[in-house]
């Protein structure tokens, strides 16, 4: 099998959850089945600016083949302007506006879909869906295409310019369950090929004497670990303000870590530390190290760090309105969600109360964890879809 | 948020997760009626959280009325201000929703309009359900004092076993997938695969991770309103809607119709069901699937051309049916 990958920012400096599974999915499908990988992609690294970092050209990285190009235009601020209008009724907006939108979005790099389309790729893979390459790209690979969409429910999903999107590839590659009821309810799509592939978790190795140290506290002190970019869409802000405001009800509670960029500024109530960007070592001490894992964010497709946290042995709470890590929690039995501060509440008294709980949720998202989402079943489910996605392809250009 | 997922089979021993949820939340409960609780902290924090979620685009009436509710924490009066009257909050002293009187006018205005808007909603779902009871009407059964033919248990497999050695010949090699629907889904989709068809399965129940990845959990109707026109080249039916009433099939046809140019019905109905019962007491009776003549007929009205041949034993049909116009 010959795959291919359209993804608007590819390499091990680009930071971001589906760049990283995709980058990781194609190096373990050419190491475990044996597959080629050809990646098609942008010069960018920063997806705020989509601005050429990389230098253009042909690259080898892990055994995949990448061929980089520079873009037309990267993210103009100007699609601020349209997003409102976007946002109050996206389905009322016409396809040239949405154009107009995806456009400014970027990055535009038609060299990109070009040379997709003209390789001799079996299969190719596009995400995420909202970008310029997507958006152009999948309408003319058509049925080639296995879709990562990584969509949430937000606007852009219900602009009509994505009907014509989803509408034409040849099978669906899903993060979670709750992503393919939001794309099959939005759209009339469920007869195509598609998997519930999720993503791959690597367990890691941390020392959390060592990490304790590195985030400043005390050799024994008892603390809540929240893993991620501490950023305003990622609940970081939101988390902030219901730990300070168990504090000032619990004054003694242990005190909440932030590990991960900061990119939105935090005001750091009492109580809580942002450590800041660390390494692997100190992210999987800082796991090992803390009572249990908070999942603030709403939006989600997957949730690395859940599935981490499970790996670390350690039960997660996580935001009642992500409907992907509610799922995860109900299926693995692993975790608890909040919907409000009072749930909030009670869940952070049981779980810091309870040992046993923590333990027994624990061991129930780790079985989960390692059952679906170690490699081999992983590249196993997902080379299964690709030979339904050729098949159904295949049969439906009579070949 | 609807919760409807099932753990992973098996499922953790003696760990009831949903149980341990509601406990939480019924603590949560005790501690919003204690003094001192926060709860305006708590109403702050949680519009915050709504405004940073994903929002459900539909049903959007229903996501009103939901905000309506988070809104009324403090009940709208009508009180005088410098530049007429206003709606405010009840109770003199008590903080108005936000600092700002034209928001918070703009919020119960909302409040308002949302609790209008809730009335029609729960006013068309009552609606919806007295129509149901309408349409089941002929699906009298229950009624009918007559002896249930709850004796199909074992049934749809020895129904099946007998004609599934000859699904490929009678389907279309594609275009088009097909998708296999019933209790024996799953073998349907082997079979046909391996006769070089590009099938797909839907079972009502199990595990959502398979063992065969392409047969999927969860019911049909729910899945044809998510398949574009004309997208399948064929449907397999096995042992299909046993409890459903004869409007119900209906509906379902004429969503198959809009999806698919041909089905396939393989069903379990022993001859002397009828024969003891009369056809249209059969076909009434709980628990029981429809005569392959109430097929032929109910095909014909949704289009279909079709045909029926029992196995040799008389025990199960098949049904095949393409449409016409």
């Amino acid at each position: 099998m010959k795959l291919g990958l359209i993804v608007p920012r590819y390499g091990t400096e680009v930071v971001g959850g589906t760049e990283h599974w995709l980058r990781t999915l194609c190096e373990h499908l050419v190491a475990l089945r044996a597959w080629e990988v050809e990646v098609f992609t942008t010069c960018a690294i920063s997806a705020a600016t989509w601005a050429d970092e990389y230098p253009p050209g042909d690259a080898c990285l892990n055994d995949v083949t990448v061929h980089r190009h520079a873009s037309r235009s990267g993210r103009n601020p100007a699609y601020l302007e349209l997003y409102d209008t976007i946002r109050l009724d996206p389905e009322a907006v016409p396809d040239r506006v949405a154009r107009r939108f995806v456009e400014l979005v970027g990055p535009v790099c038609p060299d990109v879909i070009g040379q997709a389309a003209d390789s001799d790729c079996d299969l190719v893979a596009v995400t995420p869906y909202l970008f310029w390459p997507a958006v152009h790209g999948v309408p003319r690979l058509g049925r080639r295409v296995i879709f990562h969409g990584a969509a949430h429910d937000e606007p852009e999903l219900h602009l009509p310019l994505m009907g014509g999107v989803f509408g034409a590839v040849g099978g669906f590659s899903y993060n979670s369950f709750a992503e393919r009821d939001l794309v099959q309810r939005t759209f009339q799509v469920a007869h195509l090929p598609s998997s519930v592939v999720g993503n791959a978790v690597v367990e890691g190795t941390g020392d959390p004497a060592a990490a304790r140290a590195a985030l400043g506290l005390s050799s024994d002190e008892r603390f809540v670990l929240c893993l991620g970019r501490v950023e305003r869409a990622k609940g970081a802000h939101l988390l902030a303000e219901l730990w300070g405001l168990y504090r000032r009800r619990r004054p003694t509670a242990p005190r909440l870590v932030f590990l991960g960029p900061v990119h939105d500024e935090l005001e750091v109530p009492r109580g809580v530390v942002v450590a800041g960007r660390q390494s692997e070592e100190v992210k999987w001490g800082a796991l090992a190290g803390c009572e249990f894992l908070i999942s603030p964010s709403a939006w989600e497709s997957f949730s690395l760090v859940v599935v981490e946290g499970w790996l670390a042995n350690k039960a997660v709470l996580v935001n009642g309105r992500c409907e992907p890590t509610v799922e995860h929690c109900q299926r693995s039995c692993g975790g608890m969600w909040f919907d409000q501060y009072g749930d909030f509440e009670v869940a952070v008294d049981t779980l810091l109360a309870d040992g046993a709980l923590r333990d027994r949720l624990a061991a129930n998202g780790a079985v989960y964890a390692r059952r679906h989402f170690s490699w081999p079943a992983i590249t196993e489910r997902y080379a299964e879809l690709a030979d339904r996605v050729v098949t159904a392809w295949a049969g439906a250009s009579g070949g | 948020m609807a919760r409807t997922s099932q753990p992973d089979p098996p499922g953790p021993e003696g760990f009831d997760l949903d149980a341990m949820i509601g406990d939480l939340q019924g603590e949560a409960a005790r501690r919003r009626a204690e003094r001192g609780f926060p709860l305006d902290d708590e109403a702050r924090l949680g519009l915050e959280l709504d405004r940073q979620a994903p929002r459900p685009m539909a049903p959007k009436l229903e996501r009103l009325a939901e905000l309506a509710t988070r809104v009324r924490s403090h009940p709208a009066v009508p009180s005088r201000t410098r530049r007429g009257w206003r709606l405010g909050p009840a109770g003199s002293g008590r903080p108005g929703f936000t600092d700002d009187p034209d928001t918070d006018e703009a919020l119960f205005l909302g409040d308002v309009v949302a609790q209008a808007l809730r009335t029609v909603s729960n006013r068309l779902a009552d609606l919806e359900a007295r129509l149901r009871r309408v349409e089941n009407q002929g699906d009298r059964s229950a009624d009918l004092g007559r002896p249930t033919l709850s004796a199909t248990a074992d049934a749809p497999a020895a129904g099946f076993a007998a004609w599934k050695e000859q699904l490929p010949e009678h389907l279309p090699i594609p275009p088009g997938r097909v998708v296999c629907f019933g209790v024996d889904a799953e073998e349907a989709v082997a079979i046909l695969r391996a006769g070089g068809v590009d099938a797909y399965g839907l079972v009502p129940d199990g595990d959502r991770y398979r063992a065969h990845p392409d047969v999927r959990q969860g019911d049909l109707r729910t899945h044809l309103t998510s398949v574009s026109d004309g997208a399948l080249g064929a449907a397999v039916l096995v042992e299909p809607w046993v409890r459903e009433p004869v409007a119900t099939v209906r509906t379902l046809l004429a969503e198959l119709a809009r999806v698919t140019p041909m089905l396939v019905i393989v069903s379990v109905a022993p001859w002397w069901w009828r024969t003891r019962l009369g056809p249209a007491e059969a076909d009434l009776a709980a628990d029981r699937p429809l005569a392959a003549e109430t097929w032929l007929a109910l095909l014909d009205r949704a289009g279909f051309v079709s045909s029926a041949e029992y196995d040799e034993s008389g025990a199960s049909y098949r049904v095949v049916a393409r449409r016409s116009r």
